[in-house]
């Protein structure tokens, strides 16, 4: 049970002292998700925030904790980059981006690093947001985006060199 | 590409500040639809009677340290040149019992270097009490403790282990009251030394969401929510998973689809030896104890029923019901009633910490800004008497006021409760923040109107929570302002650059107090764990700024060296 709520899950005053203690904790979450795209991320706290207090009135006491609420916020940004995954794959805006590579020298330049990131297809910036942003195990991940161990290993490691190329065609 | 470089692009190059307007109005966008009259809910009321949302504003932001206490308006104030910590307390609506009726508390050693101080009085408050929660049972009385100088050797350090950085925004749920398991995935014998846990179930398909978590004597135990891929946010069973190694292998016993039981409940899971209580259900139904030995299938307990708190000491499971009645239990079957818990607690809206010292039962009762509660520490030989220790006047030597640590939303695990004693982390309030800017606290909080900047209101304080507000109180007791959570009147956020203090007491009884400030540099942090293990007590410190908690944190960690004697 969270700290900070406790008791009757039907009561408004109590769910405003939820969202008072987590907004700021969602939002943050979602917004680096989204690689700073601050519009999505509202909307996706919203979302969030509006399934909890449905849930929450349907009187389930776990909707009002905070591994609840990010548990939602994850799915939420998961299902996001799925979505505009598929809306690039069909307009078929995705440039091809180099499936082998090496690692490129270290780079220290956080803004083009995240620069880059935004600059990569979807299903890599997932995988990236998951596994650094998140920090979830490879098998977590594996598990959030429908594909096998091995796979999602390969997909981790194509997306890592991609942004390595991104990051050093940036620097030339 | 380095890691470390992908990771921290996410935290040092993203701005991911909301907005004070976005905040606010999807408050009111909720609130409103959660108002809706078929909602069948009940409804928030809004702090402001004319039905317009209010536009107060804190002005001095003196902040909000307002401690109503159970038996008067207990004031910790700085005295001016000397330094020493001025305490006192209005004398009590209810006399304190008769000396036979105390709890016998064993005696205790006071280190040989220890000077007691006793504490001196300050002047009662001008006016009665606002309107607390007073306990009237005789059952129950509240003594000043005595101070002796630190027993404790403290040693900052750095995390370490196969994690550099904690996730610290979520350190909320750190579990255990042993080892630590941080969400379910980082575990750590001694608050240090962090490994990561990579539980997994046979049918790789599934995804695990662990909601709660506990380890002691190199087993972990898991409760998680098992997700079926194919099913949006389909939960598909509950498991415990248990690690007899430190994470590396582990089995798993079906609890949900083996119990029959609904989803979602609230739930908890503890560990003692091979015993694993669960408790389950929602404040509604009432939650109930399952119980689990040796991997055998979990059994329903039948008395006792209705579980509000759930807690274990090394060696023993407690539990208080709904009606306030501690029991205990070493095999997680045959239970023992103790005896009813000091009176008060019933309403405090937060949880709390509890556990036995020795013979000794304990509660640590946290103070949570504006609600009306002075922490104290509640200690009972017998489990129906109850001695409590007003902690307010230990936050010194240099704080004008102080409180247990805890603002508008206590950390619960902020307290440690073994043989070895009992440690806490309190703050020595001096600046608080409004509108990104740091002001002295002192005992009051003025109010104003925001279009004239005129004050408004100027007293203590205390929470509604039927409001989820902030009332203002004057010396009669009287609303004079009351505060609502909009982004302009926040008054319930954390200080800042506050001084921490670690108390500490072997017995409950005789505490010390050193400044965490002084072992950190004065680096501004705030604690997110403590944990006591073999005797060495463990507090987890993450950074904090005035742009708010970062996600993941470089935690410090201050470790006692040595047990208390």
């Amino acid at each position: 049970m969270d700290p900070g709520v406790r008791g009757d899950a039907g009561s408004a005053a109590r769910f405003a002292v939820f969202y008072d203690a987590y907004f700021d904790d969602v939002f943050r979450y979602l917004c680096r998700g989204m690689l700073g795209d601050r519009a999505r991320a509202e909307d996706l706290t919203q979302d969030t925030f509006a399934a909890a207090a449905a849930a929450a009135r349907a009187g389930r006491e776990e909707a009002m904790t905070v591994t609840w609420v990010m548990g939602i916020a994850r799915h939420k940004l998961i299902d996001c980059y799925r979505r505009s995954d598929r809306e690039q794959r069909a307009l078929a805006r995705v440039a091809a981006l180099p499936m082998d590579g090496g690692d490129g020298e270290l780079v220290d330049s956080l803004p083009q690093v995240i620069e880059a990131m935004r600059s990569l297809r979807r299903e890599y910036q997932l995988v990236l947001v998951l596994r650094y942003l998140e920090e979830l195990s490879v098998s977590a991940i594996a598990a959030h985006i429908d594909r096998s161990e091995h796979a999602t290993e390969s997909l981790l490691a194509r997306a890592r060199r991609a942004l390595s190329d991104c990051v050093s065609e940036a620097t030339r | 590409m380095n890691d470390e470089i992908i990771r921290r692009s996410f935290f040092d190059e993203i701005d991911s500040t909301p907005t004070a307007s976005f905040r606010g109005a999807l408050r009111a966008s909720l609130l409103d639809t959660w108002n809706e009259p078929d909602s069948g809910h009940d409804a928030l009321s809004e702090a402001d009677s004319s039905g317009q949302r209010p536009r107060r504003r804190v002005l001095l932001l003196a902040a909000a340290v307002a401690l109503i206490a159970v038996a008067g308006i207990v004031v910790a104030s700085r005295s001016g040149g000397d330094g020493s910590v001025r305490t006192g307390t209005v004398p009590a609506t209810t006399p304190p019992p008769p000396a036979s009726s105390l709890p016998t508390l064993p005696p205790t050693v006071v280190p040989s270097t220890a000077t007691q101080r006793a504490p001196t009085t300050a002047p009662p408050s001008s006016g009665p009490p606002p309107t607390a929660v007073v306990p009237t049972s005789a059952a129950a009385s509240i003594e000043a403790p005595t101070i002796v100088e630190s027993n404790m050797t403290w040693t900052a350090r750095a995390v370490q282990g196969d994690v550099a950085d904690l996730p610290a925004s979520t350190t909320r749920t750190v579990f255990g009251t042993g080892p630590l398991v941080l969400e379910g995935h980082y575990l750590s014998e001694d608050g240090v030394t962090w490994h990561r846990l990579q539980p997994a179930l046979p049918d790789m398909s599934m995804s695990l969401d662990i909601r709660s978590a506990d380890a002691a004597d190199g087993r972990v135990v898991l409760l998680a929510n098992t997700y079926d891929p194919d099913v949006p946010h389909g939960e598909a069973d509950v498991v415990v998973l248990t690690s007899d190694d430190g994470g590396r292998d582990w089995t798993t016993l079906p609890f949900r689809s083996d119990t029959n039981l609904p989803p979602e409940p609230t739930r908890t899971i503890l560990t003692i030896d091979d015993v694993v209580v669960v408790t389950w259900g929602t404040p509604e139904t009432g939650r109930t104890l399952f119980v689990s030995t040796a991997g055998a299938p979990f059994e329903p307990v039948e008395t006792p029923q209705s579980i509000r708190h759930i807690a274990r000491s090394s060696d023993e499971f407690l539990v208080i019901d709904d009606h306030m009645t501690m029991w205990s239990s070493e095999n997680g079957v045959d239970w023992t009633e103790v005896g009813p818990t000091p009176p008060g607690l019933e309403n405090q809206a937060y949880a709390f910490t509890f556990g036995k010292v020795g013979d000794l039962y304990a509660i640590v009762e946290p103070l949570c800004l504006g609600t009306g509660r002075l922490s104290r520490v509640w200690l009972s030989a017998n489990g129906t008497e109850w001695v409590a220790s007003d902690l307010g006047g230990l936050i010194g030597p240099d704080a004008k006021d102080g409180m247990i640590y805890g603002s508008g939303n206590i950390n619960h695990y902020l307290a440690s409760i073994t043989d070895a004693g009992i440690t806490l982390v309190a703050i020595a309030g001096s600046t608080a923040r409004a509108d990104q800017i740091e002001h002295d606290v002192d005992p009051t909080l003025a109010a104003a109107d925001e279009p004239t900047d005129t004050e408004t209101a100027r007293g203590v304080c205390r929470y509604n929570p039927e409001l989820a507000a902030t009332e203002v109180l004057d010396t009669n007791g009287n609303v004079r302002a009351t505060l609502t959570h909009d982004p302009e009147t926040n008054v319930l956020l954390p200080p800042v650059s506050a001084d921490l203090v670690v108390l500490h007491s072997d017995d409950g009884i005789r505490w010390s107090s050193t400044s965490i400030n002084e072992l950190t540099d004065g680096y501004p942090s705030y604690p997110v764990w403590i944990t006591t293990i073999a005797g060495s007590t463990s507090i987890g410190l993450a950074p904090q700024s005035a742009e708010g908690n970062p996600p993941f944190a470089t935690v410090t960690v201050l470790n006692s060296d040595s047990p208390a004697a």
